[in-house]
């Protein structure tokens, strides 16, 4: 026997690989173990936070602005059709050297001095306060679920901003973004899409034909794009196709499923992280060109 | 913004980025001693999930890759004693009725018939390159027991020494 014969044999031992389906289960075994994990140190092992660290902390809370000055400061964003402004609606900050919060949120509000009939300017004003009251709501959620975190013990981080992501003339869209950071980051996106021309919020379903088959549509080519992504990376993944735990595949999007209309009229759908891919995956969107839906899009 | 971690979140982060940047590694390991894909993986999974969930109990970040490998090897170990327990009467076969068609057969058979610590350092040593110090450390046992567990594995693979440290 020699050395060569071992280095063969060491090659045959390298030959050995985990395929995609297992490494698959891996992750989402990892994801489960470490969230298992998480909750089981919530419920135990909490300490109340040091007094002097609460002495120490920094918190203050901005209620909802919408004075004139703070209004022109922020708002009249160019490209969201000069018939909205963004004003702030929640401001939180806390930090203490363990724990960090970062809150700043901005809404909308219809322009008065824009130069429409007034129907049209109360039907905006409507429109902005049904989307900045949803904003808010989850803010305040998120902001809750910190602050009851901060009794226990460990790192907790939280920002929430949010940006206007997209605007045509038609609509524009302002996303809402929460990252909670513990052991992990999770980020968790929401969009609101604003008609221009009704001044309201749209659902996804307001874009199609009342009669159309939009989910099914919007479903079977994300499965194509998934199919195709993960053929050519093997570093892509999504849950479909898995033989191991096929109850877990990605079967069809809810009908009011998060979207935006991105600057060329497409489609976009976004999924929340871990959704319909493991969670190193991150916040998932797929594109829908337009022609795949041009015979039952309305809008 | 930077977010400052806690110890042991570091300590969960290293143990997580070994187990994702070296699984086949592990994987691997594992077949060497059960000859199954199936055994391999359960065994690689459920060690992945005790070193996530005795994260707090490492040391040092630094020892994070010896660590997770010896958790893996723990766990091999573990199923081939309880293996053994349940064929205990089928006792012939198990081992080799899996054999492939295999260029290096007496090689693979002398490094299957070898105790199993002896094969981990072979396989540590000239397979996964790891020095002998690292080796002592995932088999928990001080450097002159790990050299003499790889002269006698050598030894039985009718390899000659060359410089050995």
């Amino acid at each position: 026997m020699n050395k060569d014969q071992l280095m063969d044999l060491k090659n045959e031992y390298e030959a050995v690989c985990m395929s995609d389906v297992q490494l698959h289960q891996l992750q989402k075994k990892l994801y489960e173990t470490k969230q298992k994990k998480q909750g089981s140190i919530g419920k135990h092992r909490w300490i109340p936070a040091a007094a002097g660290v609460v002495a120490a902390a920094l918190a203050l809370c901005i209620l909802p602005n919408c004075s004139e000055v703070m209004a022109k400061k922020l708002g009249n964003v160019p490209g969201i059709g000069g018939f909205f402004r963004l004003v702030t609606i929640r401001e939180y900050a806390y930090h203490d050297g363990m724990q960090e919060a970062e809150v700043h949120v901005e809404g909308i509000t219809a322009d008065d001095g824009s130069v429409q009939g007034e129907q049209a300017i109360e039907a905006q004003k409507e429109g902005a306060g049904v989307v900045n009251e949803d904003m808010e709501a989850l803010t305040e959620k998120w902001i809750g679920k910190f602050k009851k975190q901060l009794k226990k013990n460990g790192y907790h981080g939280l920002t929430v901003s949010s940006e206007v992501v997209c605007s045509t003339g038609d609509y524009f869209t302002i996303k809402l973004t929460a990252e909670e950071s513990q052991a992990d980051t999770y980020v968790e996106n929401h969009f609101y899409t604003i008609d221009l021309r009704t001044g309201k919020r749209m659902a996804l379903k307001d874009l199609f034909d009342k009669d159309s088959d939009y989910v099914g549509q919007i479903s079977t080519n994300i499965k194509e794009q998934m199919r195709e992504q993960m053929a050519e990376n093997e570093d892509i993944s999504y849950w479909l196709d898995d033989k191991e735990m096929p109850e877990n595949d990605f079967d069809r999007i809810s009908e009011d499923e998060e979207f935006y209309i991105d600057d060329e009229n497409n489609l976009v759908i976004c999924f929340q992280e871990g959704d319909v891919a493991p969670m190193y995956m991150g916040s998932v969107t797929f594109t829908i060109p337009k022609d795949v839906l041009q015979d039952i899009r309305v809008r | 913004m930077v977010f400052r971690k806690s110890k042991s979140d570091e300590k969960e982060e290293a143990i997580e980025q070994i187990i994702c940047k070296r699984y086949d590694n592990f994987y691997r390991m594992a077949y060497s001693y059960v000859h199954d894909e199936a055994d391999a993986f359960d065994i690689v999974q459920e060690g992945a999930c005790r070193a996530i969930q005795r994260s707090d109990s490492l040391k040092d970040v630094s020892y994070a890759a010896t660590w997770v490998y010896r958790i893996m090897l723990n766990e091999t170990f573990r199923f081939l004693e309880k293996k053994k327990k349940e064929t205990y009467d089928e006792l012939e076969s198990i081992e080799y009725g899996r054999v492939d068609e295999y260029e290096n057969i007496d090689l693979k058979r002398a490094l299957d018939e070898m105790e199993p610590k002896d094969k981990a350092v072979i396989q540590l040593k000239y397979f996964e390159e790891y020095t002998l110090s690292e080796i002592a450390q995932i088999l928990e046992e001080n450097t002159s027991t790990v050299k003499s567990r790889l002269y006698r594995g050598l030894k039985k693979l009718r390899i000659k020494l060359e410089d050995e440290e």
